[in-house]
């Protein structure tokens, strides 16, 4: 290798060295803290957006949130995806975050925060060139708030309930009201009958009976009696 | 028997009435004709007008969601049509600045091209009437509808407010013939285009590495070692936040002292003092202002000092830093 080869190279190593430690790739979100309203048992997500407006491809890592600790209660899990990646030069990565609520009814009310960072993602043990060393990573951070309320309102599960005691309701009503219905008629019916029964009874009573010989003489007696009985009253008079 | 005062009258009137033609035909006001049998020619001239007509399809295109520095290739299509005209005619446009609530983009951030562009790209919009040099050709009888197409694109620049920004794009066809100029501009055929500008912000850090130099065990760097924020293009304030790793031996990982033993502030010192770093990610309460399209890139400073415990054994020691911005 000749002089003139190996000063390039040396000057492109130095080059890189140089652009590696006095400016990084531009790292960016679109604002917006993610807040999450979570029902108990139920889970929630939100769409988190970060860019690159370098030229060069970014490597990423999410870093999910350390949410805090509350007493008596169980602390909702935060999933990402992806967790990692690369951003193109000039582009955009989508990453979305999902937060699931366990159903621990002590959870209602309650919230929790953490940070979310999505930082580059490039190894940086032993780079120190000598002394103490530090070197920096760029981050973007999203403070992630999550709620823990009451399932919501399923207007489903509350009419179904209602059409069936409906439903049941109202075929016992139809089934009482046409079996009152049948039993009244039925009553009606006796009714009917043992009038009918009575009146045939009653008619077959006042039926005139043939005179019989005793009958007749009894008659004629009463005829009697009653015509004497007249003329005394008319004496009287 | 023509006898009595009706017919008397009659006389009169006829004689009226004969008088009257009599005098009409000496002046000239009546004239007598003939039906004639021979043939006549009727020439007909007609003087057709070179015109250029002008219609544009769609009246509304959108860039969608843009962050600053965010381009949109010109690949949205707008057709200018001449139905009807009878010469071909040049594609002029022009354009207004894109507006929001008291927020401008400059005009010539458009972009346009005669092709569908995948990468960003073409020629920037003023707000006079430029000559794409796009043709639309001539109708004819058999072809009385003629177009052609141009194509838009946006790019947003670093630190414009977030909102959404409208711009009216407006098209002249035109075809200069000697001194003669035929056109077209009509009011009603302008584009509205939309595009909406995301709230961000980004973050560079600039250096990127320090070096506390060499530290004798027991001793300390001032907190005064400068790290420069940026956030270069965003257009939102951020909050900076910070944690770091352990110290640890280069050359053998198990040896190393407290992350804590690295202080920040926000403000340089001439002392060994400030904020303990941690290794759970912590706010500064350090905000970067938030950049516009006059100053485009704003930062924050942050300083850090180290101190060496004593008791820590010889050799070259490295920790990783990480600053985040928030918005």
């Amino acid at each position: 290798m000749d002089t003139k080869f190996l000063s390039i190279l040396l000057f492109s190593f130095l080059a890189f060295v140089l652009s590696a430690s006095f400016s990084s790739a531009q790292l960016g979100e679109v604002a917006g803290q993610p807040s999450f309203n979570v029902s108990l048992g139920g889970s929630e997500s939100f769409t988190i957006t970060v860019l690159n407006s370098g030229s060069t491809p970014m490597p990423v890592q999410v870093i999910l949130p350390t949410l805090n600790n509350i007493a008596n209660t169980t602390t909702p899990t935060v999933t990402a995806n992806p967790i990692s990646g690369t951003i193109p030069p000039d582009s955009s990565m989508n990453i979305n975050v999902t937060v699931s609520m366990p159903s621990n009814s002590k959870n209602l009310g309650h919230v929790w925060t953490g940070v979310l960072q999505v930082v580059e993602n490039y190894s940086t043990s032993g780079s120190s060139s000598g002394g103490m060393g530090a070197t920096f990573k760029a981050g973007v951070a999203k403070i992630v708030t999550i709620t823990a309320h009451v399932p919501k309102f399923n207007i489903l599960g509350f009419l179904v309930p209602i059409v069936v005691v409906i439903v049941i309701g109202g075929a016992g009503a139809y089934y009482y009201a046409v079996r009152k219905k049948a039993a009244a008629a039925a009553q009606k019916r006796g009714r009917r009958m043992e009038v009918a029964k009575a009146i045939k009874k009653a008619a077959r009573a006042k039926r005139p009976r043939k005179p019989t010989k005793r009958t007749k003489a009894r008659t004629r007696t009463k005829a009697r009696s009653t015509s004497a009985g007249r003329r005394s009253t008319k004496g009287r008079r | 028997m023509f006898k009595g005062k009706a017919f008397d009258y009659g006389i009169i009137v006829g004689a009226t009435l004969v008088l009257f033609f009599a005098l009409l035909a000496l002046s000239g006001n009546l004239r007598f004709t003939y039906a004639s049998t021979s043939t006549n020619t009727l020439v007909a001239n007609v003087a057709v007008t070179n015109v250029i007509y002008l219609s544009v399809s769609p009246n509304a295109i959108s860039f969608g969601s843009l962050s600053p520095l965010g381009s949109y290739d010109a690949n949205v299509q707008v057709t200018d049509t001449d139905n009807g005209g009878n010469i071909e005619a040049n594609m002029l446009v022009e354009g207004t600045s894109w507006t929001y609530l008291g927020n401008t983009i400059g005009v010539s951030n458009t972009l346009w091209n005669p092709t569908a562009l995948s990468v960003s790209g073409g020629n920037s919009l003023s707000n006079t009437f430029t000559n794409t040099g796009i043709i639309i050709p001539q109708p004819t009888l058999a072809s009385p509808y003629k177009s052609n197409n141009i194509y838009f694109g946006v790019t947003i620049p670093g630190g414009t407010q977030p909102g959404n920004y409208v711009q009216t794009i407006s098209f002249e066809n035109e075809n200069t013939t000697g001194t003669t100029t035929y056109n077209s501009v009509s009011s009603a055929y302008t584009v509205t285009a939309s595009v909406n500008v995301l709230a961000t912000c980004f973050i560079s850090l600039s250096p990127t590495s320090l070096n506390f130099g060499s530290i004798v065990a027991n001793a300390n760097v001032p907190t005064n070692n400068l790290v420069t924020d940026l956030d270069p293009n965003g257009n939102v304030a951020a909050t900076i936040f910070v944690e770091g790793t352990s110290w640890n031996s280069v050359s053998n990982t198990l040896i190393g002292f407290g992350v804590s033993n690295t202080l920040w502030n926000p403000s340089s010192l001439v002392t060994y003092s400030g904020n303990a770093l941690t290794n759970t990610l912590t706010s500064t309460g350090i905000t970067i202002p938030a950049p516009t399209q006059a100053n485009p890139t704003t930062n924050s400073p942050i300083y850090f000092g180290l101190g060496v415990p004593g008791g820590t054994p010889a050799g070259s020691y490295s920790q990783t830093i990480t600053i985040e911005n928030s918005c």
